[in-house]
């Protein structure tokens, strides 16, 4: 995908619309603090038993009206979520033109720029505190470490939505490239040592929903398929490729006050061609399957007040739940216990809106297992295997 | 005496629905004049982002907090506001919806869906009365 030529192109795009159409330009946005407070790990910065403060956000949203069928929509996103800088990213930017509609609501729309993966219920709106009440999104699907490669596509997509009597359907596909430039992306795949550039082959998205408003039903199956090449920088690390293929299944029933929900996640990982040292001495498996599952309960006490509980689970390699084989692999080396390849973790969690637009959010997250935790502010070779982790945010809505 | 009482009941249920009826209104472009239930419940869901005739909807809403749009949300679309605001945010925040336009009053309501071509939006029964350029929805039942 030629993702270097169509995003420029859609910003030229968005930038004359702006300057020359007569719509109103819509602009909305977001800006959060929050204060942590952790035992045993590091999240949210360095707060491991102080309060750390490490976790603000302010994203900008810009929608314009071009005409009746073409659209342009972009979001600005300044993040600081550990004791690193802060960094300013182009969260989305798209042109959407509708491509076709018929008289029973049947309708395609073409998307083109950088555009929010379609991964399970929420990767789509996973910075956007109002579209959802967490203040972590489940760690088993949701994994913060990957949110880089599993954000958004520089590309192209079609989306084709069906009304039936009961159910609507939605079909997302989209092809093009991860956004890699993040160094975190490399450390997520090869670990801080391996030294070197990644860079995309095509990779695409696709997502089936389908949602029954009326009885409150909403059931879904994402896959993505990503391509990357590795050139090394270290000797005796060869240049390889990397593919992975994540599929998450989703399941939805909101009553009147109670919600429940379950997502389960398959992701296969496979390293080509990285040496014999990369296969020996790196990573315990070079083929293997990650595991991952939550439930999840909310209940709406009022519109404004609202709760939730989650347990979810992330297995590194299915094949290794345990991860007493990668304990064993690293022992002679490394010596990096078995915890660092699971995490199981148990949520509790409350939102309310205090007023029209701030809106407060509280979450305690226990987790065994090191498998999810952030890797800045966490040493390569910490010890403790259980995270107390509390976070209360504030979210102002404008 | 339980005729008596449920006869009570039903009374204030019918008393308090006819205090709390909302209508659905649209602009007179969008060329519709009646939506079962479904489709409204689409339409404000932002399922459904197109007019038949082709001219996108614009949603129309109260603030968040104001009563009559709970009563809608709850009366009209049977799910508690909070799901609305949700699903408006998850649409708009990632550039695939318009966002909602937001108003403070009823008059506001009124005079943005009268002017914009595509807007629906909802209003007490009470306030009622033949405006410019805008249709009163007849509601099915599917």
């Amino acid at each position: 995908m030629q993702q270097n030529k169509l995003l420029p192109m859609t910003a030229i795009a968005f930038a004359l619309s702006c300057s020359q159409s007569a719509h109103a330009l819509n602009i909305h946005g977001f800006a959060s603090q929050g204060f942590s407070y952790s035992e045993g790990n590091n999240w949210f910065g360095k707060s491991d038993g102080k309060l750390s403060t490490d976790n603000t956000q302010l994203g900008v949203s810009m929608f314009d009206q071009i005409n009746p069928n073409l659209s342009l929509a972009a979001q600005g996103l300044i993040q600081k979520t550990s004791s690193d800088n802060a960094e300013a990213s182009l969260d989305y930017l798209r042109a959407n033109y509708h491509l076709y509609r018929n008289q029973q609501g049947d309708t395609v729309n073409l998307v083109l720029g950088r555009i929010k993966n379609n991964i399970g219920l929420y990767n789509s709106s996973r910075d956007v505190p109002s579209a959802h009440d967490f203040t972590l999104l489940p760690q088993s699907i949701y994994i913060d470490r990957n949110r880089e490669l599993l954000l958004s596509s520089d590309g192209v997509g079609i989306s084709y939505s069906k009304m039936s009597n009961q159910w609507n359907h939605q079909v997302n596909l989209q092809g093009g490239c991860p956004n890699l430039s993040s160094d975190k992306v490399r450390i997520g795949l090869l670990t801080e040592s391996i030294k070197g550039d990644l860079s995309c082959k095509p990779s695409f998205n696709i997502q089936y929903m389908a949602e029954d408003m009326n009885h409150g039903y909403k059931l879904g199956l994402s896959y993505v398929k990503a391509t990357m090449e590795f050139s090394s920088d270290m000797p005796g690390i060869e240049d390889g490729s990397i593919m992975i293929d994540y599929w998450v299944a989703s399941a939805q029933k909101a009553y009147e006050q109670l919600t429940l929900t379950a997502e389960y996640g398959l992701r296969h990982m496979r390293y080509h061609n990285f040496g014999a040292y990369f296969n020996d001495y790196v990573l315990p498996a070079t083929d293997f399957w990650s595991q991952s599952t939550y439930l999840q309960a909310e209940y709406a006490f009022t519109s404004h007040l609202r709760a939730y509980a989650r347990y979810d689970v992330y297995y590194t390699n299915k094949a290794d739940k345990s991860g007493d084989q990668a304990q064993a692999f690293y022992s002679g080396t490394q010596g990096i216990p078995n915890h660092y390849f699971y995490s199981k973790m148990q949520t509790l969690g409350l939102a309310h809106n205090l007023t029209e637009n701030w809106l407060l959010k509280a979450e305690y997250k226990r987790i065994d297992g090191r498998a999810v935790l952030p890797y800045v502010d966490n040493t390569a070779t910490g010890s403790e295997a259980i995270t107390d982790l509390y976070v209360l945010t504030a979210h102002y809505l404008f | 005496m339980r005729l008596r009482l449920f006869s009570l009941a039903l009374l204030m249920g019918l008393l308090g629905s006819i205090a709390q009826a909302q209508t659905i209104i649209v602009n007179a472009e969008t060329d519709v004049t009646q939506l079962d239930n479904r489709t409204i419940k689409s339409l404000f869901f932002q399922r459904v982002r197109y007019w038949p005739n082709g001219i996108p909807v614009t949603i129309v809403a109260l603030e968040r907090t104001t009563p009559l749009h709970e009563e809608f949300s709850k009366n009209i679309l049977k799910v508690l506001p909070f799901r609305l605001e949700s699903t408006w945010s998850k649409l708009s925040f990632t550039g695939v919806a318009k966002p909602v336009v937001r108003v403070n009053s009823v008059s506001e309501m009124l005079s943005i869906v009268s002017s914009t071509p595509g807007a629906i939006g909802y209003i007490d029964e009470e306030t009622k009365t033949s405006e410019p350029n805008i249709v009163f929805i007849s509601r099915g039942e599917s």
